[in-house]
């Protein structure tokens, strides 16, 4: 059923994920003592996952075909992404936000592919 | 979900309870023991001391101890059943407390004559502070982060499967790059047809904060040998660290901590890696998987992962500049948009940290 059909170019990318990743997570022990982050370094860098994921969400929420602004209401991404917003708030439950507003998105799609 | 968690503490008890037996328990052990549980003497005990917090969970168990028996003596089943579940609750006691405190030895028992006279922490105490246990233990506490990402794990597999990833590239993603976020940001950018150069430089920045947990962790490994170092540091992910840190942080003397941060990184390993393979099954058994509205899984997931950071005002500024410049910026090539809302967002974040900062020190 799966085939080893790897590419050239996914193994680049891989390979230079794994070492990235890698190398992030160790500098700091060879380097350690040498070498102090800069205050506001440190600081920027709490600023860095919401920011990035705030940064994919809302262009595949509002631009779903990847070019044009949808903020109709028939946009099931961005109702679900409301949804999803209003139960991240209230409840502060990961798996509850995921699970309901997919649930909502899956019928919001559902009801406007009928119509 | 009760009668799950109900047959998950009962095989608990049922294997600590086989340990027992295995190490030799009397019978006049197990009815004191059994006295000393159904009384709740620890808890009264404990429950002015410091470590409340955790035999408040201890209680917990008690409580549900005795709904339990509740409800067996409705049922009218006194006999064998209630001997079987007082066994059972019983040694309970001990498997919670072994699994929450195991660097404890006797600690729970230790104040209490009853324990004492009975000698039962003996059997234990060897045990509590070998790598061993301390590897266990650091898988027993990252448990309920594991919980959580399980689903994260199944839905990677699975978009990665339908946004057109081969097999071996989406296995070798989980098993040498081991970083959840910046996975899921790569199956994105790849479903946008973006050039692996860009992605790994995006895998750069997502994983940067990584960087200060090696910075925090660098003290507690000093007396690691290389080997261990790269091991644990390549385990470094949000879960493990928070666990360890934990962990590391708790001054107790205790060597082998970083056996306990090891069975933490395994297990998580482990279970990214299995579940990964789950999702990928699943997305390629059902090809059609892409049209029930998973690619939808991820943005619903990055909402629940951001909405716990939004606690602050520079927060909240940097993370709506990063939502409007990735649009207006959403046409730059190479998916360089995203480089540059985050890039903004954390500016604006820190401009509006310094602002705030000093308008209180006007006041």
């Amino acid at each position: 059923m799966f085939g080893i059909g790897i590419q050239l170019n996914e193994i680049y990318m891989v390979a230079g994920m794994a070492l990235v990743t890698f190398g992030i997570r160790y500098i700091m022990f060879p380097i350690s003592g040498r070498f102090q982050f800069p205050e506001l370094f440190k600081r920027g860098l709490r600023y860095v996952p919401p920011v990035v994921l705030t940064a994919i969400i809302v262009p595949s929420v509002l631009m779903p075909d990847g070019e044009t602004l949808n903020l109709n209401l028939t946009n099931p991404y961005l109702i679900g992404a409301i949804a999803a917003c209003a139960i991240g708030g209230l409840f502060k439950n990961l798996l509850l936000t995921i699970v309901v507003s997919m649930v909502i998105f899956m019928g919001w799609q559902w009801a406007f592919a009928l119509g | 979900m009760l009668v799950m968690i109900n047959a998950i503490i009962k095989s608990l008890c049922f294997i600590q309870y086989l340990r027992q037996l295995y190490f030799g328990l009397n019978l006049n052990q197990h009815i004191a023991y059994l006295e000393l549980y159904i009384h709740g003497i620890w808890y009264i005990d404990y429950k002015n001391s410091s470590r409340f917090k955790i035999w408040r969970r201890c209680y917990y168990w008690h409580s549900l101890k005795l709904l339990y028996t509740f409800f067996d003596h409705s049922l009218l089943c006194r006999g064998f059943f209630q001997k079987t579940v007082n066994d059972f609750w019983g040694h309970m006691k001990d498997a919670v407390l072994f699994l929450e405190y195991p660097d404890s030895p006797g600690d729970f028992s230790g104040k209490n004559e009853k324990a004492e006279t009975m000698n039962m922490s003996n059997t234990t105490s060897s045990r509590k502070n070998s790598p061993r246990s301390q590897f266990f233990a650091g898988a027993k506490d990252t448990f309920p982060l594991i919980v959580g990402a399980i689903p994260f794990g199944i839905i990677f597999g699975t978009l990665a499967a339908t946004a057109g990833l081969s097999f071996a590239a989406t296995m070798g993603m989980s098993m040498f790059v081991f970083a959840g976020s910046s996975q899921f940001v790569c199956v994105s950018l790849v479903l946008a047809g973006t050039a692996w150069p860009m992605i790994v430089l995006t895998t750069f920045v997502v994983n940067l904060r990584h960087m200060l947990y090696g910075a925090t962790m660098v003290p507690f490994y000093k007396d690691l040998n290389t080997l261990w170092k790269m091991v644990l540091a390549f385990g470094l992910t949000d879960e493990t660290f928070a666990v360890a840190v934990t962990r590391y942080n708790r001054e107790d003397g205790l060597p082998d901590k970083h056996y306990y941060n090891l069975g933490s990184m395994l297990f998580m390993y482990t279970n990214w890696n299995l579940c990964t393979f789950v999702g990928l099954t699943a997305g390629k058994t059902f090809p059609e998987m892409s049209q029930w509205g998973l690619d939808f899984a991820m943005p619903a997931t990055f909402i629940g992962i951001v909405i716990p950071y939004l606690v602050s005002k520079p927060m909240w500024a940097s993370v709506v500049t990063a939502g409007t410049i990735s649009i207006v910026a959403g046409g730059l090539p190479h998916k360089l948009g995203l480089m540059v809302a985050a890039i903004a967002g954390v500016t604006v974040g820190l401009v509006c940290e310094k602002m705030l900062s000093r308008k209180k020190e006007r006041v």
